[in-house]
C-alpha cells in the first residue's frame, strides 16, 4: 500500500483520483476498517494538508478534530457536546468532524462481514437477529444505525456542507440505501469535505443515552436546537442516517423492531429534555 | 537471630536498626524469602464472609443507573497486605459493574456466531463507570483454620455487587430486575411493570 501525502488542494487534485485511493484524515475509523478488510486500498491519500483545519465564524474546516470542537467555546453547545460525548479522549484528539460524519454504522453484522444488504446482499441479518442497538426509522430495507453524535447536532443545527466541488445541506449528504444503490452517503468517487458551516441558534444542547457513561456510541441521542422559528431536532442511532424529526410527535412514526423498542421511549425522554433546556 | 517489628529489624543480643536503613543499604539487591502456610483442617469447610451494600440514583424516564456508592465488608480471617485486599476488593467491585450493566455477548440466533466480538460492542466499565467504593475488613483472625487465620478473598468482592445494586434498585423505584446485564431496555420494562403492579394493587384495594 502506498502512502501519499499532497500538500495542497491543488496537489490533491493534480494526483488524479484513482478507484484504489483511500482518503486518509484521523485514520480512526479508517485504520481499523482496513484491518478489518472492510475496505480495501492500494493508495493511502493523506488529506491533513489539503482539508482546512480551525474554526472561523460559522465555518468548520473539515480537517477539525473532535477534540479542537469540544473545546471551542465559539461552537454552539449542542456540537460541543456531541464531540465531548463521543469516543474516547484518545479518539477525539485524532478523528476529524469530516471523517466523523463519514464514518460506517456499528452494526455488527456489516462489520462482521455478513453477506447483508450493505456488503449487497439480499438480507438484513439484523432484524431477524440482534437488534437491540439498530434502527427504528427506515429500517425496512436495513436496519444499520448511524453512530455519529456530531451528525445529529449539525442536522439541528441547520449546516452546510462545501466539498471541492459544490454546496449542499448536510441532509443531502445522506441517503437512505436501495436495493440498486446500497450507498448511505451521496459523496461522488474522489469528492472531499471541506468545510461546514451552521446556523448559529439562540440555544442548542445535546443529550445522549448510551451502555455505559463513557465511549459508547449513542443507543439514541437527541440534539435540539432553538431559532426565532422554533427548535429543530435531530437523533443520533436512530435510522440509518442521521434522523431529522419535524417534532417529537413524529416519534409515533417509529418502527422499532421487537427488541429495540426501548428506543422510542429514550428518545421521547430526551427530546422533551432537550426541548425543556433551549426554551429556557 | 533477627526478628521483625515496628518498623525495625531487631537483633536478639538487642541491636534494632529501622527498616529503611537497613533496606537503603541494598540498593539494587533483593531479599528473597520463602515460607508455607499449614494445611487446611481436616473436616472443616474454609467459607469466606462479606456483605455489599449499593447507593443507586435511578433515572426512570431513560432507565439510567448511576451507582453512587459501593460499601463493601470482607471477613478473610487475618489480612496478611491490607493494600492488595482492599485492591482485590475494588478489582472485585469494577469488575462486577460491567456484568451488572454493560457486558453482553450477544450471539446471532441463526448461525450462532459471536456478535460482540470487539471492545466497542462488548463494554467493559470505563473509569466514568466506577462508583465511590468504601470497604473494610474485619481483620479477625479464624483461629479453626491454618496456622495464618486467614482465608482466600479472590471471587468473593465480584459475587455480592450485581445483587445490591439490583436490591437498591427495587428499594428505590420498586423496578424488579432479575436479570443481567441491567440495560436500559431491562429497566424500563422493569419499571413499567412495577407500575402496573402499583396500579392493580391500588385498584383492589
Amino acid at each position: 500500500m502506498q502512502l501519499v501525502r499532497p500538500s495542497s488542494l491543488e496537489e490533491f487534485a493534480a494526483l488524479g483520483g484513482e478507484p484504489g485511493d483511500q482518503a486518509l484524515a484521523g485514520g480512526t475509523e479508517l485504520v481499523p476498517q482496513l484491518r478489518d478488510g472492510l475496505i480495501h486500498a492500494e493508495r493511502l491519500v493523506q488529506i491533513t494538508d489539503v482539508v482546512p483545519r480551525g474554526v472561523e465564524g460559522t465555518t468548520i474546516g473539515a480537517g477539525t478534530t473532535l477534540a479542537e470542537l469540544e473545546h471551542d467555546a465559539a461552537i454552539p453547545e449542542a456540537l460541543r457536546e456531541a464531540c465531548r460525548l463521543a469516543a474516547s479522549p484518545q479518539l477525539r484528539n485524532m478523528g476529524t468532524i469530516g471523517g466523523n460524519l463519514l464514518q460506517s454504522t456499528r452494526c455488527w453484522y456489516w462489520r462482521l462481514q455478513f453477506p447483508c444488504r450493505l456488503h449487497g446482499g439480499d438480507v438484513c441479518h439484523a432484524r431477524a437477529g440482534q437488534h437491540r442497538e439498530h434502527a427504528i426509522f427506515a429500517n425496512d430495507f436495513c436496519a444499520s444505525a448511524h453512530p455519529s453524535d456530531p451528525a445529529a447536532a449539525l442536522l439541528a443545527l441547520g449546516a452546510r456542507v462545501r466539498t471541492d466541488r459544490r454546496e449542499f445541506p448536510l441532509d443531502v449528504l445522506y441517503r437512505l440505501p436501495t436495493a440498486d444503490d446500497r450507498r448511505l452517503t451521496t459523496l461522488e468517487e474522489g469528492e472531499l469535505i471541506l468545510e461546514l458551516e451552521f446556523a448559529p441558534p439562540l440555544a442548542s444542547v445535546y443529550l445522549k443515552a448510551m451502555d455505559r457513561k463513557r465511549w459508547a456510541f449513542a443507543l439514541v441521542g437527541v440534539a435540539a436546537a432553538r431559532y426565532e422559528d422554533g427548535v429543530r431536532l435531530a437523533l443520533a442511532g436512530v435510522a440509518p442516517t442521521p434522523w431529522a424529526l419535524e417534532s417529537l410527535d413524529a416519534l409515533e412514526a417509529a418502527e422499532p423492531l421487537p427488541d429495540n423498542a426501548y428506543k422510542v421511549e429514550l428518545a421521547q425522554a430526551l427530546g422533551r429534555r432537550a426541548i425543556a433546556s433551549v426554551s429556557r | 537471630m533477627l526478628s521483625l517489628g515496628g518498623g525495625k529489624i531487631v537483633s536478639s543480643d538487642g541491636g534494632s536498626w529501622p527498616l529503611e536503613e537497613i533496606t537503603g543499604l541494598l540498593q539494587d539487591g533483593q531479599i528473597l524469602g520463602k515460607g508455607a502456610r499449614g494445611p487446611n483442617p481436616a473436616g472443616m469447610r474454609v467459607l469466606t464472609f462479606g456483605v455489599q451494600v449499593a447507593e443507586v440514583a435511578v433515572d426512570v424516564e431513560t432507565g439510567e443507573v448511576v451507582v453512587e456508592r459501593i460499601h463493601a465488608v470482607h471477613d478473610v480471617g487475618r489480612v496478611i497486605n491490607p493494600l492488595g485486599a482492599r485492591s482485590q476488593i475494588e478489582g472485585g467491585i469494577i469488575q462486577a459493574m460491567g456484568h451488572t450493566f454493560s457486558e453482553a455477548r450477544l450471539d446471532d440466533p441463526r448461525t450462532g456466531s459471536i456478535l460482540t466480538r470487539t471492545l466497542d460492542a462488548y463494554k467493559l466499565p470505563t473509569f466514568a463507570d466506577v462508583p465511590e467504593i468504601v470497604c473494610e475488613l474485619v481483620d479477625v483472625p479464624d483461629e479453626h483454620l491454618t496456622n495464618l487465620g486467614s482465608k482466600g478473598l479472590g471471587e468473593p468482592p465480584i459475587i455480592p455487587t450485581a445483587a445490591a445494586i439490583a436490591n437498591a434498585i427495587r428499594d428505590a423505584t420498586g423496578a424488579d430486575v432479575t436479570s443481567l446485564p441491567i440495560t436500559r431496555e431491562e429497566i424500563l420494562q422493569a419499571l413499567r411493570e412495577a407500575r402496573e403492579r402499583e396500579r392493580v394493587a391500588a385498584g383492589t384495594a
